[in-house]
């Protein structure tokens, strides 16, 4: 799996890097618009992750190059909060995802899983983790074989940490991810983790391991065996 | 009390005060004008009657000559010849009624008798003449009294004129939406001054507005890389193998960030909307929009067991923003949400031209018109009041108006489109 990571602040570039590790990724680093561009042209990645706003240039124009292209990488592209324009021009040119800034880097890691199991099983795919087993496009989930009912909360939640699998969440994502944003909604920490407590409950109902486990002070851990 | 009223409130005193003393002196000098008119006349009389003594042989045909009444009597002992003059009253026979008088008496010698001579004089006319002038002066003052006020009231609100035109352009200014509306030059030196001032003060507040708003949205944007940074550090540090209290401490870091970066956030989309940033404009559907959006915190409410109630009258289709009709109705359920109580409720009715939203909830312990201040917190649970500021100035950049009320625990937030 071969990444690009267009994104001129260092810090930044260097944080996305260092999550995505465990991943196995290949990761490519370019920190201006020139770089990027040759980068593209000359070779080709299954996703490219673009800062609209670089020193030298347009992320948007990137976008247009690596489908003028015909390149087939999948395309999450970075942009601020107040450009909402550059939002909508980034997905006509062809970009798959967008992710805000500032964005958790556990949103973007759960946003590259997902482009990346579309791209690669268009439709027909399913996560499997030990003996669980989720079907993101049909919102089911399976343990040994037998279905649990989830709300679709409740499924989103599970969705996110098994794209997070042994990765430690802040509840602040949890509740971002179950509400679109991030930054205030500690009043819903209680349902966040009356949630994750009913999640728990019907994992284990179905004879499931428990694979959460509280961080205390910050979040969950989703156990990856 | 108003200018106007204010200065015709003084002067009518004043005017009145000086009226009634002089008025009083006036009469007092008339008065004595005319008591020394009768008494030069009563002596004259007398003069007149001591040449003719001499002529009669009896003082008592004197009488007969007096036209005005005349009291002729023997006295046994002489008084010193002195003349005594003082008011009295007499019984006019003719109408029955008692008259005022003026009397001079005096004694006299005829042969070997002394007699006393009292002489009168009717004041009925002098007095009369008094009261007629008295008057004539007071209706001469109470009309000038009223054209001093008329003229006053006049050439005061002339003379004022151009100082309520600065009053109602400085009372016309708004911060927000300045329109340069100068002052009309006035002939008066001290309103052209003023005039100067305010306009200078007046550019500046605006010059400032400007900047500090310039400067919100700047920091806004950019304190948002150093956040993310702090942010995305501060995730991979809970990836090490930490002890509790090191995520303790790491967790309380990545929480204050994020608030943080949610309150320059919204700053920093309040300084967009009154920098006018968002000029795209769409029919919005109110109803389906309070629908998505209830609908996303569906499971919140039923976890704290709020009950939720729709009602909508009408389909109204509001011209403004997408996004901050979005955020406009997003922000009025989490807000309505947020401050709810266990057991509570929400209720939301959508007419053509209102949207009214009710919940439960605590008493709000603030004034109600602080509510929609920036940051100002309405209950102690991490929220800053910005939420509705934000509410506020979406309403209020569309024109709309905004009403909270807050009565025996329930919330009521009423906004006309």
């Amino acid at each position: 799996m071969k990444l690009l990571i267009v994104e001129d602040d260092r810090e930044i570039q260097e944080s996305i890097l260092a999550y995505l590790a465990p991943e196995g990724y290949l990761c490519e680093q370019t920190f201006d618009f020139g770089s990027a561009s040759d980068k593209i042209q000359s070779f080709d990645y299954d996703c490219l992750l673009i800062d609209i706003n670089l020193p030298d240039g347009s992320g948007l124009d990137l976008i247009k190059q690596a489908r003028r292209l015909k390149k087939s990488s999948g395309i999450i592209v970075i942009t601020a909060r107040d450009a909402i324009n550059d939002r909508v021009k980034a997905l006509e040119f062809g970009a798959d995802d967008y992710l805000v800034k500032p964005f958790n880097l556990a949103e973007l890691n759960a946003r590259i899983k997902s482009l990346i199991r579309r791209m690669q099983f268009q439709g027909s795919n399913s996560i499997i983790l030990g003996d669980l087993q989720v079907f993101p496009d049909s919102f089911q989930v399976t343990i040994k074989g037998q279905p649990v009912e989830l709300t679709k909360k409740e499924f989103e939640l599970l969705l996110f940490f098994v794209s997070n699998a042994g990765r430690v969440i802040a509840k602040e994502s949890l509740a971002g991810q179950l509400w679109g944003d991030d930054s205030d909604f500690s009043y819903s920490f209680d349902f966040v983790y009356a949630q994750i407590k009913n999640l728990r409950k019907k994992l284990r109902e179905k004879g499931a391991t428990d694979y959460i486990k509280t961080i205390y002070g910050v979040g969950y851990k989703f156990e990856k065996d | 009390m108003k200018l106007l009223t204010k200065t015709t409130l003084y002067f009518v005193t004043a005017s009145l005060l000086v009226f009634f003393v002089g008025g009083i002196g006036l009469y007092k000098i008339m008065q004595n004008l005319v008591e020394h008119e009768v008494d030069a006349d009563l002596y004259s009389r007398i003069h007149y009657l001591f040449d003719n003594i001499q002529q009669l042989d009896s003082l008592e045909n004197v009488a007969f000559i007096a036209t005005e009444p005349i009291d002729i009597e023997r006295v046994s002992k002489p008084s010193p010849t002195t003349f005594r003059l003082r008011d009295t009253i007499l019984y006019n026979r003719n109408i029955k009624a008692y008259m005022p008088y003026r009397q001079l008496s005096t004694t006299v010698k005829s042969g070997k008798n002394f007699y006393r001579i009292r002489i009168y004089k009717s004041l009925i006319t002098s007095n009369y003449l008094i009261e007629k002038i008295a008057l004539i002066i007071t209706f001469m003052l109470i009309l000038f009294l009223i054209l001093a006020y008329v003229l006053n009231r006049h050439i005061f609100g002339k003379v004022w004129a151009d100082f309520f035109d600065t009053l109602h352009i400085m009372q016309e200014f708004r911060l927000d939406n300045p329109r340069k509306e100068s002052f009309h030059p006035s002939e008066i030196i001290e309103f052209n001054q003023l005039n100067e001032e305010l306009t200078r003060m007046t550019d500046k507040i605006i010059q400032d507005y400007e900047a500090v708003k310039e400067f919100t949205g700047n920091l806004s944007h950019e304190v948002q890389t150093p956040l993310s940074v702090i942010k995305n550090k501060t995730e991979l540090l809970f990836q090490e193998s930490l002890n509790k209290k090191q995520y303790m401490l790491a967790g309380s870091i990545y929480s204050a960030t994020n608030r943080l970066s949610g309150i320059i956030r919204s700053l920093g989309l309040i300084a967009r909307i009154d920098k006018n940033q968002f000029i795209n404009k769409t029919a919005i559907d109110v109803k389906t929009l309070i629908l998505a959006h209830t609908e996303n915190f569906e499971s919140l409410m039923s976890s704290r067991n709020i009950g939720l109630e729709t009602h909508f009258d009408g389909e109204p289709r509001v011209v403004m923003d997408k996004d901050l009709a979005d955020i406009l109705i997003s922000n009025l359920i989490k807000n309505a949400v947020r401050h709810n109580i266990e057991n509570g409720f929400i209720r939301v009715v959508l007419s053509q031209n209102e949207l009214v939203i009710e919940n439960s909830g605590d008493d709000p312990q603030v004034p109600t018109g602080e509510l929609f201040e920036q940051f100002s917190r309405a209950s102690d649970k991490g929220f800053m009041g910005i939420g509705l500021a934000i509410v506020k100035k979406i309403v209020e950049h569309y024109n709309m108006h905004i009403r909270y009320e807050y009565h025996e625990g329930i919330h009521k937030i009423k906004i006309r489109f």
